[in-house]
């Protein structure tokens, strides 16, 4: 056995490809290491951080370790040695264990080299003096070895022993690939797993990498656990880990005994083979006619091209990967087409776009495989000895190749289309958008597999081996994209492979204007591989070569007359389309990357940073004429203002800084009191400019401002210009400039990189008297009188906030004129699409009849009831609880899926077609989240609208938390525990999983600036708690009082958040106000578990059962650190539950025997309850209600 | 008319596998005999286009192998020793494919040509089946039926008959010598009796050079009575090998037997035998210096 492991050790050492192995697998994660980047309060070189380099570099090391430990018995086979080899005194297993462990030994190396290639990469990094990076701790050991061994050493084993058995038994290198594509998909099934709350608990048995195990584990950690907590095999992850390891063992066993030089030597069975036994009668010789034509050269081609193809498709492995792909796709499809853990419906646009993401890894890795092949086929298959010299040109034996790599490519679109087909038929819906189908599979996904099979093939015919070969595509297909944006920091498409212009397709915008810069992406690359090709074709291998040289010099030799020509055709069109695409990107347009927009941001503040909270204009009455030009994309807008100055001092100057998205947007003439006005400070780059007033405006003094603006779209851009489309724009006030300028750049690390001082909080504090007066969501008026026309093409349908006052066409435009009933503040909306409007009305407490409309596209009629009834019960609940609705019409207006949100206007609500329009609620049991959406964009008419958010930390909460309370009590009273349980469960799931990515320390609800998980899902659980223990009407008579002081900035300040806290901790009973502060003012997560509980039947029939709860409240401070564990008695929901109840609607709920709040003290608090009935479950906080990062232990089984 | 001249070839790792090579070779049978590693192979790769040489000049007819591979390919008919095959087509498809190639376009008469092609390597019941499934003596036959499309003016056959039994070897021989009647056929083979039976004209190629070149019973002839035999114990082998020009040494039902070349009787024991071709072509392979 010795003498086999040496063996296998120094024939590896003596192969130059194993050094570069080992050097790959050093440099990979080295890279990974230093251009580690952490936006978050985690450090750079946290425990955390360095296990997802390995995670990552487990994935890619999948490649040498099946070069290295997949090929030793296979090179017996294949260098015919097995037959002498075996009659030699070995035994059977000694050989296998001196060839496994030899291999394992050199795998083990280049792990090693992985470690010393981490450690090195983020050594390196500390040095380097880049504060955007994030910050370092110091160097520990540890945090590389323990996942060198939990990752790469247990992986290399499981990954080695499964290809050294596959290529020992089958002796096939596809089974190789099939191994390999197999793992991957495990990888990332588990990775699509673990997205679901329903289904992350498989994906611990289904990541043969355990990247998806140690993410499930650390879901719920914070930002400290992170940094502090090295790996170690606990829970989820050590069972993964085992699992997985032992799985290896078990090969590698498996293999150790089941093999025999018998069995390895022994040809396969034969096949049944098909035999005409008819015999020919003639032998005479038939006189043929040769002829060497252009026209049979074409023949040639084809005719070869179609053995080759069908070398491809014949083989089982084909096949089987195909199988697999589209199951892989239909599982990618059905997890996907869901929203919210609600299915949408099997749109076609859904369909071409998730499984092309299923099937397109596959498609990659079949066409980079089979590239492979194509170049290897004849020479692996010892053909070429007898067919290179057949008069075939040169042209055609290469050609013939790439044609039929190109016809898998055909294959691979088709077969896109018909997964799509039959998830559709599947699922019963036969609306199949054919042309759809057609042109996104064939604009968007065969180019790049044109170019990607054009790419792979040029690398494989230049470099001479399979498996560097295939590495080699894989890095330019992964590592160049990764480099040019993670490194470089460009967002060029033309320098990473594949990339063309963003798009996305919409039921109300189509494709859109988006296919032509794609066209012209695609056809880029595609001319570009094309360029390889051809200069390829001279590398082309026929007949025998004795050295590199000679391949040169023939190559040489070869490159003349039509190669020349054609590849001079491919790179002058490439060059051409090339430049015009630049032109288009870059020229007509503008592209910033991430440094240099960041520069400019710094460079505006070092500016214009004096001019924050001086005082400024501020509007008090505008009337806007909107004119939309949707062929073009483009807007003129002339807003007519009344403006004042608000502040105690005289103002002469005014400043306005374009915000509007679309990049050429221009101020084409302001006009102050009939006095037009120039700049006097032009800063077209930031887009700032700044106007002398003729003379000053007095305080309190009103003027008159006209500004009118021009925005227009030049060609393709990489920026999806979404603002206006040619079906489907929607832009806000931003069209009109601001009066002042903000701080744009908020990032830490990125402000100390360009010497900008720190910020600790991005809002002043609630005692700062200047920000009380600012309004959250545009400071440049209080509240304001509106009124706009809006002009679009004939057909569509323009809306603004306000009443329609009027409409008409003139020429083959259609003019709308709004007005706002009512004063509002400045925050308005433009909308226009072709729509359907679906009405209906409510009446207002006081008899006021208020019209409901809701503006959806055509296709679009499936969910209306949801919105308009999420409508109606949000009008009803907030007028009844707080203020009547103060306008006669409120809208929902469909936009198109480049988001998926709604938005708040006063009286309209722009709303995503994805965020409600297409799901299907046809299942009672699932989550409407059209109607609670709803809900929450109608709450923000007063939480939002009625009473605005100071422009103070923490203030945002009165918009957002209170509208989620509403929509929340919404769904309580519509839906009951179904509709809670759909919310609070992916609420609490949310906040404790996204509270590791703050970027800013941990903030508490009081104090959030920034995490919409702390505003939305934290605010909601923690006013769904209060409600719950002090009653909904309490806290409702709170908010009225609450709403009574701050409404329309009557009081002359805005009301923050400790506004808020005061409103709700006024109204709560003495007791109860623990609660209040802890939701507010903590950050609190309880540890609550049932400890035991037994049952046992009295004599009378009834059950008694005796039960233990363990209660646990940690306080945590804003880094995640603990701080306190408290020791105070806690109000904690108990119960005894039978089996759950499923009503026919197929909604299950729970069947509480046994429910009550209690006071619980720190520790075990036992119980015995006595019940009608036997109950199954003991609980404690049965419906998740506090935050608690193990809900699962909060119900258990109750014993006899 | 095959006229090779000059032809050199050595490889990186310092082989010489062509060692200024020069032959004419004329319409008929020409046999190439040399043992393994002489350089056969890449002689015969060389003039199939396969391979280029250092220096030197192949030409065929009119046609210059090295600049025109092209023109010779489509006369050409090649049967390497070591082939392999297209696993998932079938032997008519292939067959038919290489038709194509050899510029039958007719597709009638190509269908016929196939069928009878097969018909005659005796594949005809096999030609469904796919090449993959091929044992290694009809992978042979498939080998000669390609090499024999399109009436090739340039035949080079490297080992035909491996692999096959005696009936297919005759089989095959006689296609071959009917072929020979218009056609330059290089027959590469180390079996000495089949260059007798069927060559007109030979050579014996060893260690990258050609050692003679000749009419095959002329050549054996030079040795007439220049041969002698003689039983000796096995322990004895070497010190006749270092007295003696010892072309073979071999067993006859169990005794040891050694021949020997000399111009007279060699010595005591020895005896005088019928010489034959295989006997110079020992010679010739062990004293290249003398010819």
């Amino acid at each position: 056995m010795k003498e086999i492991f040496l063996f296998e050790l120094k024939y590896r050492l003596r192969r130059p490809v194993t050094y570069i192995y080992i050097f790959i697998m050093f440099l990979i994660p080295c890279l990974l290491g230093v251009f580690d980047e952490s936006v978050t309060a985690e450090f750079t070189n946290s425990p955390n951080n360095i296990t997802g380099v390995f995670g990552v570099l487990s994935v890619f090391a999948l490649f040498f370790y099946a070069a290295i430990m997949g090929v030793p018995v296979y090179r017996d086979e294949e260098h015919k040695t097995a037959q002498t080899y075996f009659t030699f005194p070995i035994s059977e297993k000694n050989y296998i264990l001196g060839r496994f462990w030899g291999s394992f030994t050199i795998v083990t190396i280049m792990n090693i080299a992985a470690m010393l290639g981490a450690m090195f990469g983020y050594v390196l990094g500390a040095l380097l003096d880049r504060p955007d990076y994030g910050t370092y701790i110091d160097f520990n050991f540890w945090s590389y070895f323990f996942p060198f061994l939990y990752l790469l050493v247990f992986n290399s084993f499981f990954i080695g022993s499964l290809f050294f058995c596959l290529m020992t038994f089958f002796k096939r290198m596809p089974i190789l690939y099939l191994g390999g594509i197999l793992i991957f998909i495990g990888t990332s099934v588990s990775g699509q797993l673990l997205s679901s709350l329903d289904t992350e608990w498989l994906s611990i048995y289904v990541d043969p990498f355990g990247q998806s195990a140690y993410s499930f584990l650390t879901k719920y950690w914070s930002v400290d656990e992170l940094n502090t907590t090295q790996l170690a095999l606990t829970g989820k992850f050590m069972l993964n880990r085992l699992l997985w390891l032992s799985l290896g063992i078990l090969i590698f066993v498996f293999t150790l005994f089941k093999f025999s030089y018998k069995g390895f030597l022994s040809s396969k069975k034969k096949k049944n083979v098909k035999e005409d036994n008819d015999l020919m009668g003639t032998t005479e010789t038939i006189s043929v006619v040769q002829e060497f034509s252009e026209k049979a050269q074409r023949q040639n081609l084809w005719s070869l091209s179609k053995i080759e193809f069908l070398s491809i498709v014949k083989e089982p492995v084909f096949l089987v990967l195909i199988i697999i792909g589209v199951i892989v796709a239909g599982f990618i499809t059905y997890q996907n087409n869901q929203y919210n853990g609600t299915p949408s419906l099997p749109l076609t646009r859904f369909m071409v776009a998730y499984v092309s993401g299923g099937i397109a890894l596959f498609s990659t890795i079949i066409l980079i495989i089979y590239s492979g092949e194509a170049v290897h086929r004849t020479r692996s298959n010892k053909t070429f000895e007898f067919y290179d010299a057949l008069p075939v040109s040169n042209t055609t034996l290469y050609l013939s190749k790439i044609i039929s790599l190109i016809g898998v490519a055909v294959l691979l679109t088709l077969i896109n289309i018909l997964v799509g087909i039959m998830y559709q038929t599947g699922n019963g819906y036969f609306d199949y958008e054919l042309g759809m189908y057609l042109t996104y599979n064939f604009t968007t996904l065969f180019p790049l597999y044109v170019s990607t099979l054009l790419l792979a093939f040029f690398i494989h015919v230049l470099v001479n081996n399979k498996f560097l070969g295939h590495f080699i595509v894989i890095i330019i297909y992964v590592g160049i994209p990764i480099l040019v944006g993670l490194v470089l920091k460009i967002n060029n498409p033309l320098l990473a492979f594949g990339e063309t212009t963003p798009g996305f397709i919409s039921d109300l915008n189509g494709f859109g204007h988006y296919l032509t810069g794609q066209f012209w992406l695609n056809l880029y690359w595609v001319l570009f591989t094309g360029t390889l090709a051809a200069i390829g074709s001279v590398f082309w291998s026929r007949g025998f070569y004795s050295s590199a040289k000679e391949r040169l010099k023939l190559a040489k030799s070869r490159f003349k007359g039509k190669t020349v020509a054609y590849t001079l055709f491919f790179l002058f069109a490439f060059i051409s389309v090339g430049a015009y695409s630049f032109y288009n990107i870059k020229v007509l347009n503008h592209m910033e990357d991430s440094d240099s927009s960041e520069k400019l941001s710094a460079d505006a503040e070092k500016t214009y940073g004096k001019y924050i909270d001086k005082p400024h204009i501020q509007v008090i009455d505008l009337k806007a004429d909107i004119d939309i030009y949707t062929d073009t994309r483009g807007v003129d807008a002339k807003g007519v203002f009344t403006v004042i100055n608000p502040s105690e001092v005289p103002i002469d100057t005014v400043l306005m800084e374009i915000m509007f998205p679309t990049y050429d947007t221009k101020i084409t003439k302001v006009v102050y009191n009939d006095q037009e006005l120039k700049p006097f400070l032009s800063d077209s780059l930031y887009r700032l400019f700044i106007y002398k007033l003729p003379e000053s405006l007095q305080p309190k003094d009103t003027a008159n401002l006209v500004i009118e603006t021009k925005a227009r779209t030049h060609g393709f851009a990489m920026d999806r210009e979404t603002a206006v489309l040619n079906n489907g724009s929607f832009f806000n006030d931003a069209i009109f400039p601001s009066f002042h300028y903000d701080i744009a750049l908020t990032e830490n690390g990125a402000r100390e990189k360009y010497g900008l001082e720190k910020l600790d909080f991005l809002f002043p504090p609630r005692t700062d008297s200047i920000a009380l007066k600012k309004n959250l969501f545009n400071e440049d008026s209080n509240y304001m009188d509106f009124e706009a026309t809006i002009s679009t093409s004939k057909g569509q349908t323009a809306v603004a906030p306000g009443v329609l006052v009027e409409t008409w066409d003139h020429e083959d435009r259609s003019y709308f004129n709004y007005k706002m009933e009512d004063k509002s503040d400045y925050f308005f909306n433009f909308v226009s699409a072709t729509y359907d409007i679906e009405k209906d009305v409510w009446i207002a407490p006081s008899g006021k009849k208020v019209t409901i409309e809701v503006y959806h596209s055509p296709k679009h009629k499936k969910n209306l009831a949801s919105f308009i009834k999420g409508i109606k019960v949000s009008l009803d609940y907030n007028s009844k609880n707080f203020y009547e609705y103060p306008y006669s019409v409120i809208r929902i207006i469909e936009f198109p899926a480049h988001t998926t949100f709604a938005q708040s206007f006063a009286t309209t609500i722009p709303y995503s077609e994805d965020f409600g329009f297409v799901a299907d609620f046809s299942n009672e049991g699932d989550f409407n989240y059209a109607f609670r959406v709803t809900a929450h964009e109608i709450a923000h008419q007063w939480w939002g609208h009625i009473v605005t958010p100071s422009k103070t930390r923490g203030a945002n909460i009165i918009s957002e938390t209170l509208a989620e309370y509403v929509s929340l009590m919404a769904l309580k009273h519509e839906y009951g525990e179904n509709g809670i349980k759909g919310f609070l469960k992916p609420s609490l799931d949310t906040y404790l999983s996204r509270r590791s990515f703050s970027f800013k320390p941990e903030r508490s609800l009081m104090d959030v600036e920034t995490g919409q998980h702390i505003w939305y899902q934290k605010g909601s659980m923690i006013m769904y708690d209060l409600q719950d223990v002090i009653g909904e009407d309490v806290i409702n008579a709170g908010l009225k009082t609450f709403l009574n002081e701050y409404k329309y900035f009557e009081k002359g300040v805005y009301a923050t958040s400790e506004d808020f806290y005061k409103a709700i901790y006024n109204v709560t009973p003495d007791s109860l106000k623990y609660k209040v502060d802890d939701g507010f003012k903590e950050i609190v997560l309880y540890e609550n578990r049932v400890m035991d509980a037994k049952t046992k039947k009295l004599d009378n029939g009834k059950w008694e059962t005796t039960f233990t709860v363990n209660s646990k409240k940690i306080y945590y401070d804003d880094t995640g650190k603990e701080k306190l564990i408290d020791d105070k008695k806690n109000l904690v929901d108990v119960g005894l539950f039978g089996e759950d109840i499923t009503g026919d609607d197929g909604v299950t709920i729970k069947n509480p025997f046994y429910f009550e709040i209690k006071w619980l003290s720190a520790g075990d608090n036992t119980f015995t309850i006595v019940t009608d009935e036997k109950p199954l479950k003991a609980g404690i906080d049965p419906y998740n209600k506090l935050i608690d990062r193990n809900s699962d232990d909060n119900l258990e089984t109750v014993e006899e | 008319m095959l006229s090779i001249t000059n032809l050199n070839k050595t490889y990186p790792n310092g082989t010489k596998a062509l060692n200024n090579v020069n032959l004419e070779i004329g319409t008929g049978m020409f046999g190439l005999l040399g043992p393994n590693g002489a350089g056969k192979s890449s002689l015969m790769r060389t003039i199939a286009t396969l391979q280029q040489a250092d220096s030197g000049d192949i030409k065929f007819n009119d046609i210059n192998v090295f600049t025109e591979p092209d023109e010779l390919r489509k006369v050409l008919g090649y049967l390497p020793q070591d082939f392999g095959v297209y696993p998932k087509v079938s032997a008519e498809m292939m067959l038919n494919h290489i038709a194509k190639i050899k510029g039958i376009q007719s597709k009638t008469d190509r269908k016929a040509y196939v069928a009878d092609l097969l018909n005659k390597v005796n594949l005809y019941k096999f030609r469904k089946r796919n090449l993959g499934d091929y044992s290694g003596g009809m992978r042979q036959r498939f080998g000669i039926a390609q090499a024999l499309i399109g009436n090739p003016k340039l035949i080079i056959v490297d080992e035909p008959t491996a692999g096959l039994d005696p009936l297919e070897r005759n089989r095959f021989h006689n296609l071959l010598s009917e072929l020979g009647e218009d056609a330059v056929v290089i027959l590469s083979t180390h079996i000495v009796d089949d260059v007798i039976n069927l060559c007109t004209n030979m050579a014996v190629f060893n260690e990258g050079s050609v050692v003679v070149q000749g009419h095959p019973l002329e050549l054996s002839n030079t040795l007439n009575n220049k041969v002698f035999r003689k039983n000796i114990a096995k322990e004895e082998v070497e010190i006749y090998q270092s007295e003696y020009n010892v072309l073979s040494t071999y067993l006859r039902s169990g005794n040891l037997y050694i021949n020997v070349y000399a111009e007279g009787v060699p010595g005591e024991g020895f005896e005088e035998v019928a010489n034959n071709l295989e006997d110079f072509y020992f010679y010739s392979i062990n004293q290249p210096q003398t010819v």
